[in-house]
């Protein structure tokens, strides 16, 4: 599902968007620094804060998500849903290794820690207008 | 009363996403471009591309629940949740501050070093459809100590 057309929109050079719901039916639309690719049918978020996305998904696992070609500036929805999470591992070290290094450039080492690798089965995968 | 901190970032911006859920709880957005609001309704209209919009206003006639995260290139960012009240036509005032806000937008996104062509391709098709919800709660965005916090709102 995963291609090589859609490996530029995952190297976190341009925002992505995610929207998820609570249980209760209540949609939270969000910004994204990055969606990880991780095989060609699976991405990953990071996770470094409890917050409103990561509640949502707790309570109901599906997310729509839009990743975006930062060439060619193509849009990509994605139907995601959570799959499990992991806080060791190559991805892991991989995800925590860059957002340390970003990090330390703007200051905040050791405040933005990785708790864990979310990672989504992708539902589906269509480009804008297509 | 929308707090008046967000109307910059609503009226010269508002470019964003307008997030829903079905009754089975599967989500969808669709990119905004640009918005305006009524003040005195307390209601905020998207400016959209219908054909993009299905699954959104789908949603929406089924739940009315509607989630909306807008900001500016700086970063100031707000997500304002309602719920739907109805569609319309863009109104003449409308469609011009959208062609303003887009100009302004590619000219960021081409100042970044993207190409005309891309940013054009993102950007270049204007709004034909307004969507509008009641505003009943306030989220800031912005990167930073108060990001998450709920604005006090009415």
């Amino acid at each position: 599902m995963i291609t090589d057309e859609h490996q530029p929109c995952l190297q976190g050079m341009f925002p992505s968007w995610i929207t998820t719901c609570s249980a209760d039916g209540e949609p939270n639309t969000t910004v994204i620094s990055q969606i990880w690719y991780v095989d060609d049918e699976h991405v990953a978020l990071s996770h470094q804060f409890f917050n409103k996305t990561k509640k949502n998904i707790s309570e109901n696992p599906r997310a729509f998500a839009t990743i975006v070609n930062p060439g060619t500036l193509q849009m990509y929805n994605l139907e995601l849903e959570f799959d499990h999470s992991e806080s060791e591992g190559d991805l892991f070290d991989e995800m925590d290794m860059k957002l340390e290094a970003i990090a330390s450039m703007t200051g905040m080492s050791g405040i933005f820690k990785l708790l864990g690798a979310d990672l989504y089965k992708v539902k589906s995968l269509k480009a804008l207008g297509a | 009363m929308i707090p008046e901190r967000t109307i910059e970032a609503l009226t010269n911006g508002g470019i964003g996403h307008l997030g829903s859920a079905s009754a089975d709880l599967k989500t969808a957005h669709t990119e905004t471009m640009s918005a305006s609001m009524n003040q005195a309704k307390d209601t905020v209209t998207c400016f959209v591309l219908s054909f993009l919009a299905g699954p959104v206003l789908e949603n929406l006639k089924a739940t009315s629940r509607v989630s909306f995260f807008f900001g500016l290139p700086s970063h100031e960012a707000y997500q304002f949740k309602g719920q739907f009240v109805g569609t319309r036509e863009l109104t003449a005032d409308e469609l011009a501050n959208s062609e303003r806000v887009l100009n302004l937008t590619k000219e960021f996104l081409t100042s970044m070093g993207i190409s005309a062509e891309a940013a054009e391709q993102m950007l270049g098709t204007p709004p034909d459809l307004g969507i509008t919800f009641k505003v009943e709660k306030i989220f800031i965005q912005t990167p930073g100590p108060e990001a998450g916090q709920e604005l006090p709102f009415n």
